[in-house]
């Protein structure tokens, strides 16, 4: 009786050294067949948990998100939070919230101290200190505070009283030349011909035309360029703490 | 007492049809079982037995891709039977030319002439076609040897297709140097050919007339800013659509070519050599 009943027992288990194979010789079809081959009536603790980690490993974020609150389990393996949640944040930052929602709601609050956490908090209050960042991410970050800092309408004020300089001011160096020569040429073009034939000449309108469309086209850029970059160096700085807090944190 | 027993015997019974019934036996399956026994296995003699079983079993559901994948875990050093071998040195060749892989298959194929000094004709002609697209010298020693059959040499398309190039090219270029337009026009694209000459015509006019009506600094600005950039355009262009045309036409000799060969294979079958 005991040994059926240790044969039936065995039989059933999810053998996790067999998942490790399949995962090391990337053997991804079998993988998938091996974790459907348990029928989900039959009761094993660790076939959620594994189905999670086959999501995972083949990035399929939304699935394990999904799947994630209904089993908690999930929630107490440390080790998975971190290689979940540097992972999830390369994907989407909204996502990667919703992880340390569920967490804190159903799980054991694990990623409330979390690197990851606190800098999410971070990039969105300014008040906050920077002081827990190692240095190697500190750098990443100085980046995008100097950056967060400029104002949209000091940029767009310097592009009205001299074409490009805003694009000095947010860091653009390289556009300047170009925003101001070309407002340099339209506005010439523009000079001559009022000069000539007057402002009511279809010519003059034509290029006043031209000239005002460069010009205010010059001063929208340089404010949408500036939220462009500011988004841009916040998912740079954040995609370096995922870096930082995945590596070294391996799934199987 | 008795009741229990036959309870618990009734209870197995059923287990075990249920545990049957589950086990599928479809092509994942049997895929998974053979894996779980190459798991299970500490001998590298049965573990290349079951990788080649795999590799077998791919091939029989023309599970192309996964073949070569499993083709990658075999090694021929374990096999103990050199028939088993024979055929998999062929397969893997086959198998290596059908992903495009020609180095591997032509590695494979060097290892089965090696073993078989197989000189038949389907042998020789699953060599002109790995050598085909791979060494122009080997491609020629196999035709010479395979030319019993004139039906052979409308191979010769295959090893024609990754040198082909569109004869002229410069002529074209050339044509949009004087005539903005026309080479485009030339190489089929009639309506951005058509479009660079009106736009570089009227906008070189718009600038004489400028020019006449004595507004030099637009004369000058707008020049600069316009023709080079319309005219040199065209010509990058006219290069990016000979380009293009270039892979049309390769690309309908390569599609002419492998009709070719399957009227061919018709005649000569290669196939995979499956003795279970």
């Amino acid at each position: 009786m005991v040994f059926l009943m240790i044969c039936f027992s065995s039989y059933s288990q999810i053998n996790s050294s067999f998942i490790k194979h399949l995962v090391l010789y990337d053997l991804n079809t079998e993988h998938n067949s091996y974790l459907n081959s348990f029928s989900d009536s039959t009761n094993i603790d660790s076939l959620d948990y594994f189905k999670l980690k086959f999501y995972l490993l083949h990035n399929k974020y939304d699935t394990f998100l999904d799947n994630v609150s209904v089993n908690p389990d999930v929630l107490n393996d440390s080790s998975l939070l971190d290689y979940s949640t540097g992972h999830l944040l390369k994907w989407s930052i909204s996502k990667t919230k919703s992880l340390i929602k569920i967490d804190s709601l159903f799980g054991m609050n694990y990623l409330s101290n979390s690197l990851i956490k606190k800098s999410l908090l971070l990039v969105g209050d300014k008040t906050l200190s920077a002081d827990f960042l190692p240095s190697s991410l500190r750098t990443h970050f100085d980046e995008f505070e100097k950056t967060r800092n400029k104002k949209a309408w000091v940029g767009g004020a310097l592009s009205t009283l001299l074409p490009g300089a805003g694009k000095l001011y947010i860091g653009r160096g390289k556009s300047f030349l170009g925003s101001f020569m070309v407002n340099i040429f339209y506005g010439a073009t523009a000079y001559e011909s009022i000069h000539q034939f007057g402002i009511r000449n279809t010519y003059s309108i034509l290029t006043t035309g031209v000239f005002s469309a460069f010009y205010l086209s010059n001063i929208y850029g340089t404010i949408f360029d500036l939220k462009r970059i500011k988004i841009e160096k916040k998912k740079h700085f954040l995609y370096e703490v995922a870096d930082y807090q995945s590596s070294g944190v391996y799934l199987y | 007492m008795k009741w229990l027993i036959t309870n618990l015997l009734v209870f197995i019974c059923i287990n075990v049809l249920v545990a049957q019934t589950k086990e599928v036996k479809n092509y994942e399956n049997s895929m998974l079982k053979i894996e779980q026994k190459i798991f299970m296995s500490k001998n590298d003699t049965l573990k290349n037995e079951f990788y080649l079983k795999k590799f077998n079993s791919s091939l029989r559901e023309k599970d192309f891709g996964r073949s070569y994948f499993e083709l990658s875990r075999i090694r021929g050093r374990y096999f103990n039977d050199s028939v088993a071998l024979q055929d998999f040195y062929w397969n893997a060749a086959l198998i290596s030319k059908l992903v495009n892989k020609l180095d591997y298959a032509e590695t494979y194929y060097d290892a089965y002439i090696d073993l078989t000094q197989d000189s038949s004709i389907n042998s020789q002609l699953l060599g002109l076609l790995i050598n085909a697209e791979l060494d122009s010298s080997s491609y020629n020693m196999f035709k010479k040897n395979l030319t019993l059959d004139t039906a052979l040499n409308c191979l010769d398309c295959l090893s024609l297709i990754p040198y082909y190039r569109l004869k002229n090219k410069l002529g074209y270029i050339w044509a949009s140097r004087l005539v903005p337009g026309l080479g485009t026009a030339f190489t089929g694209d009639v309506y951005n050919g058509l479009g660079s000459v009106i736009t570089i015509g009227s906008a070189s006019y718009g600038v004489y007339y400028l020019f006449l009506n004595k507004l030099y600094l637009s004369t000058g600005i707008w020049g600069y800013l316009f023709i080079p950039r319309f005219y040199f355009g065209n010509i990058r262009m006219t290069k990016y659509r000979l380009k293009k045309l270039e892979e049309k036409r390769r690309a309908k000799l390569a599609i002419t070519c492998e009709l070719t060969t399957k009227k061919l294979l018709i005649n000569y079958p290669i196939d995979f050599r499956l003795s279970e």
